[in-house]
Order: structure tokens, then sequence, then C-alpha cells
């Protein structure tokens, strides 16, 4: 692999582009030699995503969301950005697990369980997950 | 005369890919029409599911708490290893029964 590549895209705020984005990324994860890392990533690819097309954008498909894929080979780091206002990132990041029978509320928690780094912008309208792949 | 216990009814659903945000608001209409037509016991097949995201694991705790109400019961069956750590990671195992694909070993 290459010291660092990059992939980028720019969506519509709808569910079936996250779900087009999510199999080019499974596909370049293939395509690199990282298919044990599809699993994990494409999970915190769809998190990152529905939350900035369901949240960040309230669903306008007007709205646009810009997502990066950089891989090198120690890391992977995905960088999801929408239009939306943003939202208070710090007071949800640290509340405890949510109930077990709560129908909703795990999708920060999924980003601490996969990633191993997890930032916001300070405005919370960007998010940057981060994976070590180094064995 | 004593009215005759019947069985619960006992279905299984088997989702045709992954359950996500895209894909859920289908798969909650089926089970809830299972649910609404006796379904008690219900088995959820994952043979073909490779993902499922946060509000797919909500789907599955709704199906389950909608399920306790009317004394029946949810079980996951055929999941990857990878779906198995997920759930177990969010103590859903404690709550209903998820089993991996017995072609996993």
């Amino acid at each position: 692999m290459s010291p660092v590549q990059i992939k980028t895209w720019a969506m519509y705020a709808c569910l079936e582009n996250a779900d087009h984005i999510c199999m080019d990324i499974s596909a370049w994860m293939t395509e690199l030699n990282l298919s044990r890392h599809i699993f994990p990533l494409e999970l915190l690819a769809r998190e990152a995503l529905n939350n900035a097309i369901i949240h960040g954008s309230q669903m306008d498909p007007a709205k646009k969301i810009y997502a990066e894929l950089l891989c090198d080979e120690n890391i992977l780091q995905l960088k999801i950005r929408d239009e939306g206002p943003g939202f208070n990132w710090r007071g949800t990041l640290q509340k405890d697990m949510v109930a077990d029978n709560k129908e909703n509320g795990r999708g920060l928690k999924l980003y601490q369980l996969y990633a191993d780094q997890v930032e916001f912008n300070e405005i919370g309208n960007q998010v940057i997950l981060t994976r070590s792949i180094k064995d | 005369m004593q009215p005759e216990q019947q069985d619960p009814i006992i279905r299984f659903y088997k989702p045709e890919g992954d359950i996500t945000a895209s894909s859920a608001p289908l798969i909650r209409v089926d089970l809830k029409n299972l649910i609404a037509e006796g379904v008690r016991d219900l088995v959820i097949d994952m043979t073909n599911t490779r993902v499922i995201d946060s509000t797919g694991i909500g789907l599955l705790v709704a199906t389950h708490n909608s399920l306790v109400r009317l004394n029946g019961k949810l079980a996951i069956k055929n999941v990857s290893q990878d779906l198995f750590e997920l759930l177990k990671a969010f103590r859903l195992d404690k709550h209903f029964s998820v089993s991996g694909d017995p072609r996993l070993g």
C-alpha cells in the first residue's frame, strides 16, 4: 500500500446514498487487502452517515454530506461532515451506556466501541473516527 | 369446560440483507404484522444479514419489548461472529437468545 490513500464522496442527504458509500468503502477495503476491517469500518461509516442524514440534515435531500476515508499503514480515518447546526456532542459522549431495553441512543456508543479515537469539531457537525490497523 | 391451552405461534423470519436505517422501516412493518397475526415466539434468521446498525439494534429491542409484553419471546439465530460480538457488547444476549451460524463452529 502506498503511504497515504484518500477517497472522498459528496452526496445528498438520503439513506440510500449512505448504502452506496458503504458498498464503495467495502469494495475499496477489499482492494487494499484490508478485508478484516470491513465490518467495523462499515459500521462506523453507517452510523456517522445516518447521524449526518437523520439528525444533522433532518433528512432534507437538498442538504449535502461530505465523507472522506484516509488509509495508511497504521490507521483508517473516516471524516463525515454535514451542513447542519451541529449538536452538544460533549454531553452526549459523557452519557452512560443506554438502558438495555431502550430502543435508541446507541449510535455514539457504537463509535466508541469500534473507533480508537472519536473527535468532533467545535459545533458538532463533523466527526472524525480513527481506527488503528497496526497488528 | 376449560379452554384448550394453545401453543404460541412460532414463526421464522429471514431478512434479505442488512438491518440498517435504510432497510429497517420495511422490516419493522413485517415484524409488526407477524406480531399482529398472533406470532408470539419469533425467530429471526440472520443468514443473509452482514451488518446491523444502531437503528437495526433498536428494531430488535423494540420487537423483543413487544413480544415480552405479550408473554412471547424473540430469538436470533445464524449470526456471524462480528454480529454476535456487536449484540453482546450491547448486552442483548442477556435479554434474548442469540446464536451463531453453526457453519462457523
